[in-house]
């Protein structure tokens, strides 16, 4: 079943290579979307056409994680204008920025969040964001149990984002809420009204710091120059916009896939518990087994990409779920290994549009597990509930009952 | 040995300096911005291990 306005497949592909990829409906979405996306591809040439993948859209699926790097790596070829369309959304132009921006213009705006993401500028947040972590597992701890998404995973994070970025905690919710609208899972009134609540909300923000900075990311955005010149409007907003949905669902999302996982692991649990130097790597590896996120490139020129002929206009879906579970690649994908010597998924991508805030969202999941394992005693999904996952913005968690004694 | 860096492909993974720290520097930023570094051969371990790791490909170990 396919959403309705997914456009005829154009002449120059091949029928033998067209499938139907219902990305949101593909079996078992709803309790393994990783497995899920990997299981429909299986049979799947290394490069086919999916109809249905993107919300009215096709684009070219790639299984292999040496195409997918290629891809990222290759920014003249594979643009990143088209990823998001957020303002489309909200009827303007502006484009989400650095995300939809290419090289060589791409480097000005990507200059200015470098600093604040760094690994060493992210080193000094570490305490700040234990003492988080702490408080809000100590907040349950006693209640024996919690609904991780609710009680932390949709927390955590936002928590530790809104305070970098400059925005209200009181807020958190109804940001969440926003962005949850945003997916590609909603109906387009709620995607064009949640969109239209964040537009205008960060415009009143960027008013007020304008006004009056602060010490926030947002400040600094806004006064930082691009090529010697002040932002304009539209690029002021493009990179809020950005840095707001970029930090919201991500990492949420990527710590409910690891509980997920520890929860429905009991040997992989005990193992961190024993055994803690493991848990850097660990999380290399979740990062690399459960890729969440989903990004889009635009094909610019007429090209033969390893024997198929895709033509400027193509769109091309890369599948950080894919990356990662190429057994070319990595030797028994499918199996979480802790001791996994080879770590180079890309999840966070590749190329210049390398995630942001890849090592922020490492120091979170690391502090995370490490306080969890360190206050919770041993947990798992509770008796009789089942844990709910599926397609929201990046592949997702959306509930994880878990108990402990 | 040395370590060349192609450090237009460095795009600030990190895994490089993660696994070797002793070897691998990054700029504030976190890139590595050191087109060629000259290392001991009792680095040459870390050194390799660090340039296997770049999801990028940038590193390249010559032994000399």
């Amino acid at each position: 079943m396919l959403d309705a306005g997914v456009t005829d497949v154009p002449e120059h592909v091949p029928a033998d290579l067209v499938r139907d990829f219902p990305f949101k409906h593909l079996p078992g979405m709803d309790t393994d979307p990783v497995a899920a996306v990997n299981r429909a591809v299986l049979n799947e040439p290394d490069i086919f056409y999916a109809r249905g993948a993107r919300v009215g859209m096709n684009a070219w699926v790639l299984k292999s994680y040496e195409l997918i790097l290629e891809v990222f790596q290759d920014t003249g070829t594979f643009s990143s204008s088209a990823n998001a369309n957020f303002s489309a959304l909200v009827g303007e132009t502006w484009r989400a920025l650095p995300l939809e921006a290419d090289p060589p213009q791409h480097g000005a705006y990507r200059a200015i969040l470098n600093p604040w993401f760094s690994p060493s500028r992210v080193k000094t947040m570490g305490e700040e964001i234990r003492t988080l972590a702490i408080d809000i597992i100590e907040g349950f701890k006693a209640d024996g149990e919690c609904e991780f998404v609710s009680a932390f995973a949709e927390v955590f994070p936002i928590q530790i984002f809104l305070r970098i970025f400059g925005l209200p905690i009181s807020e958190a919710r109804q940001f969440v809420d926003w962005n949850h609208g945003l997916g590609p899972d909603r109906s387009l009134e709620e995607r064009e009204a949640s969109a239209r609540l964040i537009v205008d909300y960060l415009r009143e923000t960027i008013a007020e710091r304008e006004r009056e900075p602060t010490e926030d990311l947002i400040s600094y955005v806004l006064g930082s120059p691009v090529d010697g010149r002040p932002m304009t409007p539209d690029e002021k907003l493009g990179m809020c916009f950005l840095l707001f949905v970029g930090g919201l669902d991500t990492v949420a999302n990527q710590l409910g896939f690891i509980f997920k996982h520890l929860a429905e692991h009991p040997e992989d649990q005990q193992k961190l518990r024993d055994e803690p130097d493991l848990i850097s790597n660990a999380i290399e590896e979740f990062i690399r087994y459960y890729g969440v996120v989903n990004t889009t490139r635009l094909v610019m020129r007429d090209v033969d990409f390893h024997g198929v002929k895709m033509k400027k206009g193509d769109l091309v879906f890369l599948l950080a779920a894919l990356s990662g579970r190429d057994d070319r690649k990595f030797e028994n994908a499918s199996t979480v290994d802790f001791s996994r010597k080879s770590q180079s998924h890309i999840s966070f991508a590749a190329g210049p549009h390398r995630c942001a805030g890849s090592h922020l969202a490492r120091r979170e999941l690391r502090i995370a597990i490490e306080e969890w394992l360190a206050r919770i005693p041993a947990f798992k999904v509770t008796d009789g509930r089942v844990p709910r996952t599926g397609l929201g913005g990046v592949l997702g968690v959306f509930e994880l009952p878990l108990s402990w004694k | 040995m040395r370590i060349l860096v192609d450090t237009k492909k460095c795009s600030g993974q990190a895994r490089c300096w993660t696994l070797s720290p002793d070897v691998y520097h990054l700029n504030d930023d976190g890139y590595n911005v050191m087109p060629e570094t000259v290392v001991p051969a009792s680095m040459e371990r870390a050194a390799r291990l660090g340039a296997l790791e770049c999801p990028e490909r940038a590193i390249t170990i010559l032994d000399d």
